[in-house]
C-alpha cells in the first residue's frame, strides 16, 4: 500500500504540466475566445503524438499500458491549468470503441484524426444500447462523435447522428457548449458498465480535474497572500485570510486523496469502486467550486475582472460539478453503495 | 500508487480480526469516574495479555513495534469490532510513553514503561495553563531547584483523567530569564504527592474528563526529568508531533463507523414527517451522503498520511490538514445525528450499556475539536508551515 505517487507518475505528471505550460495555458485558452475548436490541430496531433488520449489503454489496443491512476495525473494537472481541448471525450471515446472491437475507429481516435464530444446526458436521459432524452455536448464543434455515459453504461454515437446542436453562449469559455436530442437512437457502440465501467472512469477524471482546479486556485491564492500589501504586510498574514488560504489546502488535499483512492479502487475493480468514484467526485468538485469561490474572495476587485483568471476556474468548477449527474446523482449513488466496512 | 497488501499484511489482518471478535468485551466504559478507569485498565491489561500493548511501541520497549501500515490494520480492525477507544490509557500509550520512549533515561524507562503497558497505572499531562492555551511556551508554573528536587507552584489546566491519573508528564518554567521555549523543562510528576489538589471541570456533555491541577511547593525528584532541565520544550514537541500525526489515526477510523451506524439510525427513526424513516427525508438522505463520501477522502487522507508517513518517518505538519478535516466532519455528523433523533436527542439517555449516546456524542465533538490544538491554531500551522504564508 502507498498513495504517492512513484516517479514515474510523477514524471507523467510533470511531463503534462510542462506541455500544457506550454502550448494549453490560460493565456491560449484566452487567445482563442471566439475560435470555433477549442485547441488548433497542429496542438491536437500534438497530444496525439504524446499518447495522452491511450494512456490507460493496453498496447495491443493502440495505447501506453498505463492505468486510470495516470489518466488521473494527467487530469488533475489538465485541471489545474484549465487546458482547453476535448480530452476527456478522447480517452473516454477511445475507450468505448476499443472495448466494443471497433480497432479502427479507436486508433483515429488516439492519432487525433476523430475528434470526440463528451456528451452529458440530461436527467432523465437514457443511456442504453438506445438512447434518449438530451444532452449537455463539450467541444462539439469539429468533433466526429460523442460519448456519453452514465453509470449502467457507455456510447459512443456519430455526431451527425445527434439532433441539431443548440449552439449555447458558453458560461465556460474554455469549453465549447451546445445541447442536443437524441431519440431512441441506436448508437455506433454501447458497453455495460459490467463489461467496461466508463461512467465510474468519467467519475474519477473529472474529479481528478476538480482536483487539480482545487490544487491551482490554492497555490494562486498563497501566491497572492504574499505578494500583496496593505497595512503595511502581505495579507497573508493576517488570518481571515490565512485562515482561508488553509481551508483551500484542507479541500485541495481531501479532493486529491480522494479521486487518486479511488482511480485505485476502480483499477483494482474493488467491491467499493462505485462508492469510491461517487465520493471522489462529490468531494473534489465541492472542494474546487469551494476554492474557486475563496479566490475570487482573496483577491477582490481584482477577482471580479475578466482580465483575471479567477473567473476562469470558477466557471470550469461549475462545469465538473454539474457533469455525471451533478450532486444530487452522486449523493443518491453514495447513500446505497457498499462502503469500505460492507465489504 | 498502489492499495495492495502484503500476504503478511493480510494475514495479520486475519489475526488481528480473530482476536479482537474474541476478546473485545461486551460491556460499554463507563463514562467517567474511577469505574472507568478500572474499565480502561482491564482492556488495557487484556491487550498486554494477547500480545497487542503498545502497538506502535518498539519492540524493545515491550511494544509490539507494528509498521504504520499495520497499525493502520489494527485501528480499522478495532473500528469494525467496536472495540472501545483507548479512554484513560490515552495520555500512557500516546503521549507520555513514546515520549519516554524517545527521550528517558534507561532508569526512567524501565520504570515507566511497562507498568503502562500491562494497564497498571493511568497518566495524564500537565501542558495547558489558565493563561498558556494556544501560547503554550508561554506557561508560567514554577519549578524551583533545592537539593536534589524541583519544587513545583503553579496550575494546570484541561488535564484529561487527572482525578484518575497516578503520573503526570508534567511542564514547569525552569529558567524565568531565558527567551519562553528554552525555560521549559519536562519532568514526571507522581500525582499522590502532598501539594497537589486536583478539581475536576464538569464538560458541557456532563462528563469530568477533564481537571484543574493545582500545586503548592510539590517536591518532584529531580531525576524525574526527562530530556534534560530547560529542555522540556523539544521533548514536548515530540509528543505534539506524534499527536497530530498517527495518534488520531483511531478517531479516524472510527468516524467511517459511525456514519454508517448513523445511517442505520436513520433506517429505524422515523423522520421529520412523522411517517416514514428519516433517512426517506431529502435533506437527512443527502447529509447523510455527504457525510460517508467525505468520510472516505478522511480515509484516502489518512491513508496518503500512513504512505508519507512510510517513507519519512516523522509526521509534518501536514497532519494539521487531517486534523481540521476530521474535527469539523465530526462536528457536522454530530449535528446531523441530533437533527435524526428529533425530540429524542433532548434526552441525554446515559445508558452504560449502549455508552454514552448520540446526544452526548455530539457534545463532546466541541471538545474533540479542540485537543491537540484549536482548528484555529491548526489553520495557523498550515498556513504558515504548509503554505509558507507569513506569521
Amino acid at each position: 500500500m502507498d498513495l504517492l505517487a512513484s516517479p514515474e507518475q510523477e514524471e507523467i505528471a510533470a511531463t503534462v504540466a510542462a506541455f500544457c505550460a506550454e502550448h494549453l495555458s490560460i493565456r491560449q485558452l484566452r487567445s482563442r475566445i471566439g475560435e470555433a475548436a477549442a485547441v488548433d490541430p497542429a496542438t491536437w496531433a500534438r497530444l496525439a503524438e504524446l499518447g495522452w488520449f491511450g494512456l490507460g489503454l493496453g498496447a495491443d489496443q493502440g495505447g501506453a499500458g498505463y492505468s486510470v491512476v495516470e489518466e488521473a495525473f494527467m487530469f488533475r494537472e489538465l485541471g489545474r491549468c484549465l487546458a482547453p481541448g476535448p480530452v476527456l471525450g478522447a480517452v473516454l471515446g477511445a475507450r468505448v470503441a476499443a472495448a466494443c472491437g471497433d480497432a479502427t475507429r479507436c486508433r483515429s481516435i488516439l492519432a487525433g484524426e476523430a475528434l470526440v464530444a463528451f456528451g452529458d446526458p440530461d436527467a432523465g436521459a437514457v443511456v442504453g444500447p438506445r438512447l434518449d432524452g438530451r444532452l449537455l455536448l463539450l467541444d462539439a464543434p469539429g468533433s466526429d462523435y460523442v460519448v456519453v455515459c452514465d453509470t449502467s453504461g457507455a456510447a459512443l454515437l456519430a455526431i451527425g447522428e445527434v439532433g441539431p446542436l443548440q449552439r449555447l453562449d458558453s458560461l465556460d469559455p474554455g469549453v465549447r457548449l451546445a445541447t442536443a436530442e437524441v431519440s431512441d437512437l441506436a448508437p455506433l457502440h454501447f458497453v455495460d458498465a459490467a463489461t467496461e465501467p466508463v461512467g465510474l472512469r468519467a467519475q474519477v477524471l473529472v474529479a481528478a480535474e476538480a482536483a487539480g482546479i482545487a490544487e491551482a486556485t490554492r497555490d494562486i491564492s498563497v501566491a497572492y497572500a504574499l505578494a500583496r500589501q496593505q497595512f503595511g504586510k502581505p495579507i497573508g498574514a493576517h488570518q481571515a485570510v490565512k485562515h482561508r488560504c488553509a481551508d483551500m489546502a484542507v479541500a485541495a488535499v481531501a479532493a486529491s486523496a480522494q479521486a487518486f483512492f479511488a482511480a485505485l479502487a476502480l483499477d483494482r475493480s474493488s467491491p467499493d469502486a462505485a462508492f469510491q468514484c461517487a465520493s471522489a467526485t462529490f468531494v473534489a468538485t465541492t472542494a474546487a467550486m469551494g476554492n474557486a469561490t475563496r479566490n475570487i474572495s482573496n483577491h477582490g476587485g481584482l477577482g471580479f475582472t475578466w482580465e483575471h483568471d479567477a473567473h476562469l476556474y470558477l466557471k470550469r468548477a461549475h462545469l465538473l460539478e454539474a457533469l455525471l449527474g451533478g450532486r444530487a446523482a452522486h449523493l443518491r449513488e453514495l447513500l446505497d453503495a457498499p462502503g469500505p466496512l460492507t465489504v | 500508487m498502489d492499495f495492495d497488501f502484503s500476504d503478511e499484511e493480510l494475514a495479520f489482518r486475519e489475526e488481528v480480526r480473530t482476536w479482537l471478535a474474541e476478546h473485545v468485551p461486551a460491556d460499554k466504559a463507563p463514562e467517567d469516574g474511577p469505574a472507568m478507569r478500572d474499565y480502561d485498565l482491564a482492556w488495557q491489561r487484556t491487550q498486554y495479555d494477547g500480545g497487542w500493548a503498545g502497538i506502535s511501541w518498539p519492540v524493545q520497549f515491550g511494544g509490539r513495534g507494528l509498521s504504520t501500515i499495520e497499525q493502520l490494520i489494527w485501528f480499522e480492525e478495532y473500528a469494525r469490532a467496536g472495540a472501545p477507544s483507548i479512554g484513560a490509557n490515552f495520555v500512557g500509550i500516546n503521549h507520555a510513553g513514546p515520549t519516554l520512549i524517545a527521550r528517558a533515561s534507561d532508569g526512567q524507562r524501565a520504570a515507566h514503561l511497562p507498568p503502562i503497558l500491562r494497564g497498571d497505572v493511568v497518566w495524564c499531562q500537565g501542558f495547558s495553563e489558565p493563561g498558556a492555551g494556544s501560547d503554550l511556551a508561554g506557561l508560567q508554573t514554577r519549578g524551583e531547584i533545592d537539593g536534589d528536587e524541583l519544587v513545583v507552584t503553579g496550575s494546570k489546566v484541561w488535564t484529561s483523567f487527572a482525578n484518575l491519573a497516578d503520573y503526570q508528564e508534567l511542564l514547569v518554567r525552569t529558567d524565568r530569564d531565558a527567551p519562553k521555549h528554552k525555560g521549559i523543562t519536562w519532568i514526571i510528576c507522581d500525582m499522590r504527592s502532598p501539594g497537589i489538589e486536583v478539581r475536576p471541570i464538569r464538560t458541557m456533555n456532563r462528563t469530568a474528563h477533564f481537571s484543574e491541577v493545582f500545586y503548592d511547593e510539590v517536591r518532584i525528584p529531580l531525576a524525574n526529568v526527562v530530556g534534560g532541565l530547560n529542555e522540556g520544550w523539544s521533548v514536548a514537541m515530540s509528543t505534539l508531533s506524534f499527536e497530530r500525526g498517527t495518534g488520531f489515526m483511531a478517531d479516524q477510523v472510527e468516524l467511517a463507523r459511525t456514519v454508517d451506524d448513523l445511517i442505520a439510525l436513520a433506517r429505524t427513526t422515523t423522520g421529520p414527517d412523522g411517517r416514514r424513516p428519516a433517512i426517506a427525508d431529502e435533506e437527512v438522505a443527502r447529509r447523510l451522503a455527504t457525510a460517508r463520501a467525505e468520510v472516505a477522502a478522511l480515509r484516502a487522507m489518512t491513508y496518503a498520511s500512513v504512505s508519507r508517513n512510510l517513507r519519512q518517518q516523522t509526521p509534518g505538519p501536514e497532519a494539521s490538514i487531517s486534523k481540521v478535516f476530521y474535527a469539523e466532519l465530526q462536528q457536522r455528523v454530530g449535528r446531523l445525528a441530533m437533527d435524526i433523533l428529533g425530540h429524542a436527542a433532548f434526552d441525554l439517555v446515559h445508558d452504560p450499556l449502549v455508552g454514552e449516546g448520540w446526544p452526548a456524542w455530539y457534545l463532546r465533538g466541541y471538545g474533540v475539536s479542540m485537543g491537540g490544538g484549536t482548528p484555529d491554531i491548526q489553520r495557523n500551522i498550515i498556513a504558515e508551515r504548509v503554505l509558507g504564508l507569513p506569521r
